[in-house]
C-alpha cells in the first residue's frame, strides 16, 4: 500500500509548489480558528464579567477579523487543492489513455470495457479526492490535535486530561465499530451489484424472459437477491445505530464532564467562566480531527485500491510491442509465408494453430475455409500483428513481420473484421477513418466498390448522415459495407476480408466480387467464408482443420477430391443437385449455400 | 466557530425539479415509507426526544455556569451544581438512545420501503409492451433506473432522517432561544436571510458549473467508451494516437470545470461560516452589553454561543441535504415514470388456457405496423397444417420476423386473426400460448451463469445428463470440447465468452428441452457453418417429427427441407408451394432462388 501511495504522489510532482501553498492555507486557517476560543475567553472574562465593554467590541472585532481571515483561509486551500487534486487526475487519464492505445489485442480479449471505463472514471476519482481532501486533511489534522493537546494542556491541566481523554474512547469507538462497516458496506455493495445484475439481464434478455414464461421465476430471483440486500442493509443499519450516536456522544459526555469540573473549579475560583466556555469550544475542534483521520484512513485505504487497480493498467505488458530496431521496407509486394506456425492464446493451454506451413504469393486471392471454431480467423490476425505466434514465423515478402515497424506493417494491410465496428460520426467520417485527408471523390468510389453507394445515397444527409449514438442505426449488412469501403480506402497492399460478407444477401455479395475483381489483380487478398462467388474467384483455397492445413489447391480441385470441403459446402444429404429446374444454369454452384 | 468534518461539509444541489411535481413525487415517496406506520411514529417520537434534548443542553450548561458563579461569589456549596449535571448527564444519555432509536426505525421503515418499490419496479418491467423495450427514450431511462434507484434509496436510508431530524433542531433551538431571552434570539435569527440568500445564490450558479462538470466528464466517458469499442480498429488501420488529441482537449476540459465547480463549492463553505460567525460575534458583543449590565446572566451568553452554534450547524446540515434530497426527487420521478407506463395488452378475464395444442396455425387478413411508424404487414393470410414445416422466405425487410413476433404476442395485430387449433390467440392466456412456443432468434440472449443454468431456464427438472445429450445433438463433441468446464462453463460477465455460432448451438439445446409443440426459428443457424447446421438439422428432426415449425432462413440447404415455402414481399404474400412447385411456377421465389438471394 505504501509503495503504491508513494507512486500516487509522485503525480501531484509538477504541482509542488501549489500543494505546498494549500497546506500553508490550511494550516493558517486551522490556527485562526484555534485561536478564536482565546478571544472569546477575553470576550467573557474582562468584558462581560469585568465589565469592560470596549474590550466586549475589541473582542467581537477580532473573532470577526479570525473568522473573516480562516474563511478566505479554507477558500484558498479548496482552490488550490482542486488545482492540485484535477491536474494529478489529469495527468493519470492521460497517462492512462496512452497507454490504453498501445495495448495489445490479447489485453482485450482479457478485460472487459466496463472495467476499464471505471478504472479511468470512478479509480481515478478516488485517488484524486485522497489527493484533494485526504492527504492534506490528515496531515493538519493531526498538527490540529497536537496544537489544541498543548493549548489545553498549557491552560488547565485537570481539565485538559478530561478533554483528550475523548481521544483514546474515539479510537477505541472506531476501531471496534467503524472498522467494522467496511467488509459489511462491502458485502452490501456486492449484494447490490447482484440485484442490479438481474435487473440489467431482464432488460436486454426480456424477450427470451418472456418466450420462457419466466416472468414470476425471475420475479422470484430477483425477491431474493432483493432480500438479501434488504437483510444486508439492516444489518449496516444496526452497526450504525449502535457506532455513530455512541461516537458522537462521547463528545457530548465530554463536554457535560468539563462542565461539572470547571463549574466545581469555578466555584473555587481556580478557574474563570471564559475560559470554561473555551474548553468546550476546545473539545468540538478536537473531535474533529479525529473524525477526519478516521476518514482519511478510510479514504487512504479506498484510494490505494483504486490506484491499483489504476497501476494494473499502465503496468500491463503489451504483448506484441515494436523491437528497438525494427525497419520498414522500401516497397511491399505482398508475398505472405507462414513457416511452422503455433499459436497458443495466453490463458489457454490449447493450441489454436498446430505448425503452419503454407504461402501466398503476390497478388493472388486465397479463400480460408473451415468450420466455425477451426482458426481462420486466428490464422489471418497473425499477418498485421494483431497477435504474435507462440511459434514459427510469419513473413511479408520475407521478411519476419516482428521486424518491421508496427505502423508500417498495419498500414499496409486492410482487415475488415467479422463484426463491424463503426464510430458515431458521419458515413464520410468513417470510410475515410484509416485515410482522413481522402476527397469526396474518391470515398464515393470505394463505396460504390463496396456496394455501399446506393443506400448511402438514400441516407437523409448521404455521406454526411451522422450514424452511430446519436445517429441513423445501420443494419449489419449496411455496417458490413461500409467497413468495407473503409478498408478499400487505404489502398493496402494486403486485404483481408474476416467473413465480412455474411449479412449480405447473394446477389449484393456477388456484385461485390465483381466490382472488386480490378483491385483483386493488383494486390494479395485473403477472404475467410464460403460465398461461391468468392470461393469461385479464389486462385487458391486453404482448408483448415483444427488448426492445421487440411488440403490446399482450387475450389474445383477441393471439391472433387476432399470429402470435407464438400461436406462443409454442401447441402446435408438428401437435397439432390439434379433435382433443379433446367432453366436455372447454376452449373459448379448447385446445392450451395446462399 | 463553525466546523464540519470532512465529507459532511455543505454541498450545493446540482439537480432542480418543478415544484408541483417534486411535491406529487415526495408524496408518494412518502406514502411507501408510510406503510410501515409502528416505525413511523416511534421515530418522530425519537426525533421530537431528541431534538428536545439539543435545544435543552445549552440552557442547562448556561445553568450550571450561573450557579457556580453565584457559588463563587457566595456561600460555595458545591451540592447546588449536582441536581443540573446530573440532568445534563440524563439529558445527554436520553438523546444518545433517541438518536440510536431514530435510525432503527426510520431506517427499517425506509429500507422496506425501498424493497417494495424495487420489487414493483421490476414486476412493472414485465407487464410493459417489449416494445417498450425497443424505443430509444425507454432505453436511455432503463440506463438511468438503476442509479435513480440508488438515489432514492441513499436518501430513504440515510438523507430523510438527517434532513427532518436537522429541521427538528432548528425548530425546537429557536423555541428554546426565544423561551431563554427574546432579545439574543432575534439577533441570532437575523443572519438567517442572508444564509438564505448565500444559498440561494450559490444554488444558481454551482448549479450551472456542475451540470458543465457533469458534461465535461461525461464528455470523457464518451470518448474513451467509443475508444475502447473500436481499439482494435483503430490498431490495425494504426490510427491509435489520432484521438490523443481529442482526450487531450477533452480531459483538459474537466479538469478546468472540475477546478472551477470545487472553487465554487469551496468558496460556500466558509461563507457561511463567516455570515454565522458574525452573528455569533453579535451575539456575544451584544449579549455581553446585556449581561455587563445585568439585564441577563453570563450563563445566558454561554448559552447563546452553544445555541447559535447548534442552530448554524443544522442549517448547513439541511442545505447540505437538500442537494441529496433534488436528487432524489429527480431520480424518483424517473421511477415512478416507469411505473405509471401503460401496460401491454393485458389477457382477457377469460382467456383460455392453451394445453397440448395439435398445433395448426393460421393468419387471416392480419395487417401490422409498428406504432408511429409505415406498416408492415399487409393482408397476411397463411395456413399451417400440424406438423408442417414451413419457411418463411423474402429480402431483409419484408416483414417475417415481424410475423414470428405476433405469434408469440410480442406485439398485436392491427386487424385481422391469427389462430392456433382455430382458436384466436388474443383469447389465449400469454404464458399459456408462450409455454407452447420455442423461439430462437438470430442474436440469441444467454443470461450469465453456466451453460447448464441457461438450459434449465426451459425446464428446471432437467438432468446433467439430458443437458448433455441435447448439446452432444446440437453441436456435437466440437461444442462440448470448446466448453473448459463442460455444462458448467460459466458464460457472460464472469465468464468466456462464446461466438456467436456457439450462442445459437446454446439457444437451440435450450429450446429443445423446453419441447415446445411449435417451434419459430427466425434464422437461429445464420452464425454456424453449412456442416453443423445440417447436424442440427438432424437434431430437430428427431425431436420434432411431429411438430409444427415455422422457419426463416437465408440458407437454400435450410429452405429447401421445408415442407411448404411462403414467400413474403414488403408485407405481403406473394407465393406459397414447395420448392419444386415455387421453381416450376418460375415466379419471384425462383428467381430468389436461382440468384441464391433468399
Amino acid at each position: 500500500m505504501v509503495s503504491t501511495l508513494t507512486r500516487i504522489i509522485r503525480f501531484i510532482h509538477g504541482y509542488r509548489t501549489i500543494a505546498l501553498l494549500a497546506l500553508i492555507a490550511i494550516v493558517a486557517g486551522t490556527v485562526a480558528e484555534l485561536y478564536a476560543p482565546q478571544v472569546l475567553r477575553t470576550l467573557i472574562d474582562d468584558g462581560i464579567i469585568g465589565g469592560d465593554r470596549d474590550q466586549i467590541w475589541r473582542s467581537a472585532g477580532w473573532l470577526t477579523a479570525l473568522a473573516v481571515f480562516s474563511g478566505l483561509a479554507r477558500f484558498a486551500y479548496g482552490y488550490l487543492s482542486a488545482r492540485v487534486s484535477h491536474g494529478a487526475a489529469f495527468g493519470l487519464r492521460k497517462e492512462i489513455f496512452a497507454k490504453l492505445q498501445k495495448l495489445s489485442f490479447s489485453y482485450y480479449d482479457r478485460v472487459q470495457t466496463g472495467q476499464l471505463m471505471t478504472r479511468v472514471t470512478s479509480d481515478v476519482d478516488l485517488v484524486r479526492d485522497f489527493i484533494g481532501g485526504g492527504m492534506v486533511q490528515m496531515i493538519s489534522a493531526v498538527l490540529m490535535l497536537v496544537i489544541t493537546a498543548a493549548i489545553l494542556l498549557s491552560m488547565n491541566l485537570w481539565l485538559a486530561l478530561i478533554a483528550l481523554s475523548v481521544i483514546p474512547v474515539t479510537l477505541l469507538i472506531l476501531l471496534l465499530f467503524v472498522s467494522r462497516l467496511g467488509p459489511m458496506f462491502k458485502s452490501f455493495q456486492e449484494r447490490l451489484s447482484r440485484l442490479n445484475g438481474i435487473f440489467g439481464e431482464n432488460i436486454s434478455g426480456v424477450r427470451i424472459v418472456r418466450t420462457f414464461t419466466a416472468e414470476d421465476s425471475e420475479t422470484d430471483r430477483y425477491r431474493r437477491a432483493n432480500q438479501d440486500l434488504l437483510d444486508s442493509g439492516l444489518a449496516i443499519r444496526n452497526s450504525i445505530a449502535n457506532a455513530f450516536p455512541l461516537l458522537f456522544s462521547v463528545g457530548s459526555f465530554g463536554v457535560v464532564l468539563i462542565t461539572w469540573v470547571g463549574a466545581v473549579m469555578i466555584v473555587k475560583r481556580t478557574l474563570s467562566v471564559g475560559e470554561l466556555v473555551a474548553f468546550t469550544s476546545y473539545l468540538v475542534l478536537l473531535l474533529q480531527p479525529l473524525f477526519m483521520l478516521g476518514f482519511g484512513a478510510q479514504q487512504i485505504a479506498r484510494a490505494s485500491a483504486g490506484a491499483e487497480r489504476i497501476f494494473e493498467i499502465l503496468d500491463a505488458k503489451i504483448d506484441v510491442a515494436e523491437v528497438d530496431d525494427a525497419i520498414v521496407l522500401p516497397e511491399v509486394q505482398g508475398r505472405i509465408t507462414f513457416e511452422d506456425v503455433t499459436l497458443q492464446y495466453p490463458g489457454d493451454a490449447r493450441d489454436i494453430l498446430k505448425g503452419l506451413t503454407f504461402s501466398i504469393e503476390t497478388k493472388t486471392t486465397v479463400a480460408v475455409v473451415g468450420s466455425t471454431g477451426s482458426g481462420k480467423t486466428s490464422l489471418v490476425n497473425l499477418i498485421p500483428r494483431y497477435y504474435d505466434p507462440s511459434e514459427g514465423v510469419v513473413a511479408i515478402d520475407g521478411h519476419d513481420v516482428r521486424t518491421l515497424k508496427l505502423d508500417f506493417l498495419r498500414r499496409h494491410i486492410a482487415m475488415v473484421m467479422q463484426d463491424p465496428v463503426l464510430f458515431s460520426g458521419t458515413v464520410s467520417e468513417n470510410i475515410s477513418y484509416g485515410r482522413p485527408e481522402a476527397t469526396q471523390d474518391q470515398i464515393e468510389a470505394v463505396a460504390r466498390m463496396a456496394q455501399a453507394h446506393g443506400f448511402i445515397s438514400a441516407l437523409s444527409k448521404g455521406y454526411m448522415t451522422h450514424i452511430g449514438e446519436r445517429g441513423v442505426t445501420l443494419s449489419g449488412g449496411q455496417r458490413q459495407r461500409i467497413s468495407i469501403a473503409r478498408a478499400l480506402l487505404v489502398d493496402p497492399k494486403i486485404l483481408i476480408m474476416d467473413d465480412s460478407t455474411s449479412a449480405l444477401d447473394s446477389r449484393t455479395e456477388s456484385a461485390l466480387i465483381e466490382d472488386l475483381d480490378d483491385l483483386m489483380r493488383t494486390r494479395t487478398t485473403i477472404i475467410i467464408g464460403q460465398r461461391p462467388s468468392a470461393l469461385a474467384r479464389a486462385d487458391k483455397v486453404l482448408l483448415i482443420e483444427d488448426g492445421r492445413i487440411a488440403d490446399e489447391g482450387t475450389h474445383q480441385e477441393l471439391l472433387e477430391r476432399n470429402c470435407t470441403y464438400a461436406e462443409i459446402l454442401a447441402t446435408p444429404p438428401g437435397a439432390v443437385p439434379h433435382e433443379l429446374p433446367s432453366f436455372c444454369d447454376m452449373s459448379g454452384l448447385e446445392g450451395r449455400d446462399a | 466557530m463553525m466546523a464540519h468534518p470532512p465529507g459532511v461539509g455543505p454541498q450545493i444541489p446540482v439537480e432542480s425539479v418543478a415544484a408541483s411535481t417534486a411535491y406529487k413525487n415526495v408524496r408518494r415517496l412518502i406514502g411507501y415509507v408510510l406503510t410501515y406506520r409502528r416505525n413511523v411514529i416511534l421515530a418522530v417520537v425519537w426525533l421530537l426526544v431528541s431534538s428536545a434534548t439539543a435545544a435543552a443542553v445549552p440552557a442547562l450548561i448556561g445553568y450550571v455556569v450561573d450557579q457556580a458563579v453565584k457559588q463563587a461569589a457566595g456561600a460555595g456549596d458545591l451540592n447546588a451544581l449536582n441536581i443540573p449535571v446530573a440532568l445534563l448527564a440524563v439529558v445527554t444519555i436520553a438523546g444518545w438512545f433517541a438518536q440510536r432509536a431514530q435510525i432503527i426505525h426510520l431506517g427499517d421503515a425506509g429500507q422496506r420501503a425501498l424493497f417494495v418499490l424495487r420489487q414493483e419496479v421490476f414486476a412493472r418491467l414485465h407487464s410493459l409492451p417489449v416494445a417498450y423495450f425497443e424505443s430509444a427514450a425507454a432505453g436511455d431511462l432503463m440506463s438511468r433506473l438503476v442509479n435513480d434507484i440508488e438515489t432514492v434509496n441513499s436518501f430513504m436510508s440515510q438523507g430523510l432522517r438527517r434532513l427532518i431530524g436537522s429541521m427538528l433542531v432548528v425548530v425546537a433551538t429557536i423555541i428554546a432561544m426565544f423561551i431563554v431571552d427574546v432579545r439574543l434570539a432575534i439577533v441570532t435569527l437575523l443572519a438567517l436571510p442572508f444564509i438564505m440568500a448565500t444559498a440561494w445564490v450559490f444554488g444558481k450558479v454551482s448549479r450551472r458549473v456542475f451540470r458543465q462538470r457533469q458534461v465535461a466528464i461525461g464528455n470523457v466517458s464518451a470518448l474513451l467508451a467509443e475508444e475502447l469499442a473500436g481499439i482494435k480498429v483503430a490498431q490495425s488501420f494504426a490510427r491509435s494516437g489520432a484521438s490523443s488529441e481529442a482526450f487531450d482537449a477533452r480531459n483538459a476540459a474537466n479538469r478546468d470545470a472540475s477546478i472551477h465547480a470545487s472553487a465554487i463549492s469551496s468558496a460556500f463553505e466558509p461563507a457561511l461560516t463567516l455570515i454565522s460567525t458574525i452573528a455569533t460575534v453579535f451575539v456575544a458583543g451584544y449579549g455581553g452589553m446585556l449581561a455587563a449590565e445585568g439585564v441577563v446572566t453570563v450563563g445566558v451568553v454561554v448559552a447563546f454561543f452553544n445555541y447559535a452554534r447548534q442552530f448554524f450547524n443544522a442549517i448547513s446540515q439541511i442545505s447540505t441535504l437538500w442537494g441529496e434530497t433534488q436528487s432524489a426527487i429527480a431520480g424518483s420521478e424517473r421511477v415512478f415514470t416507469l411505473l405509471d407506463a401503460e401496460t401491454g395488452a393485458i389477457d382477457p378475464p377469460d382467456a383460455i388456457e392453451l394445453d397440448a395444442p395439435l398445433g395448426s396455425l393460421a393468419f387471416s387478413k392480419v395487417n401490422f405496423g409498428y406504432a408511429d411508424g409505415p406498416q408492415v404487414l399487409f393482408d397476411v393470410s397463411f395456413q399451417v397444417l400440424p406438423g408442417e414445416t414451413v419457411a418463411l422466405v423474402g429480402v431483409t425487410g419484408a416483414g417475417k420476423s415481424t410475423i414470428l413476433d405476433l405469434i408469440s404476442k410480442m406485439y398485436a395485430p392491427a386487424s385481422g386473426e391469427i389462430t392456433i387449433d382455430g382458436l384466436d390467440i388474443a383469447r389465449i392466456a400469454t404464458p399459456s400460448l408462450r409455454r407452447v412456443l420455442g423461439v430462437v432468434g438470430q442474436e440469441p440472449f444467454l443470461f450469465s451463469g453456466t451453460v447448464a443454468d441457461n438450459l434449465r431456464y426451459a425446464r428446471r427438472s432437467i438432468t446433467d445428463a439430458e443437458i448433455h445429450s441435447t448439446l452432444l445433438d446440437v453441436g456435437g463433441p466440437v461444442l462440448l470440447e470448446s466448453l473448459p468446464d463442460g455444462i458448467d462453463t460459466q458464460i457472460g460477465e464472469r465468464g468466456i465468452t462464446l461466438s456467436g455460432g456457439q450462442r445459437q448451438l446454446i439457444a437451440l439445446a435450450r429450446v429443445l428441452l423446453s419441447e415446445p409443440a411449435i417451434l419459430l426459428l427466425d434464422e437461429a443457424t445464420s452464425a454456424v457453418d453449412s456442416r453443423t447446421e445440417a447436424q442440427i438439422h438432424t437434431a430437430l428432426d428427431k425431436a420434432f417429427t411431429k411438430r409444427t415449425a415455422i422457419v426463416i432462413a437465408h440458407r437454400l440447404s435450410t429452405v429447401k427441407r421445408a415442407d411448404r415455402i411462403i414467400v413474403i414481399e414488403d408485407g405481403r404474400v406473394v407465393e406459397s408451394g414447395t420448392y419444386q412447385e415455387l421453381m416450376t411456377a418460375g415466379g419471384f421465389a425462383s428467381k430468389l432462388f436461382c440468384a441464391q438471394i433468399i
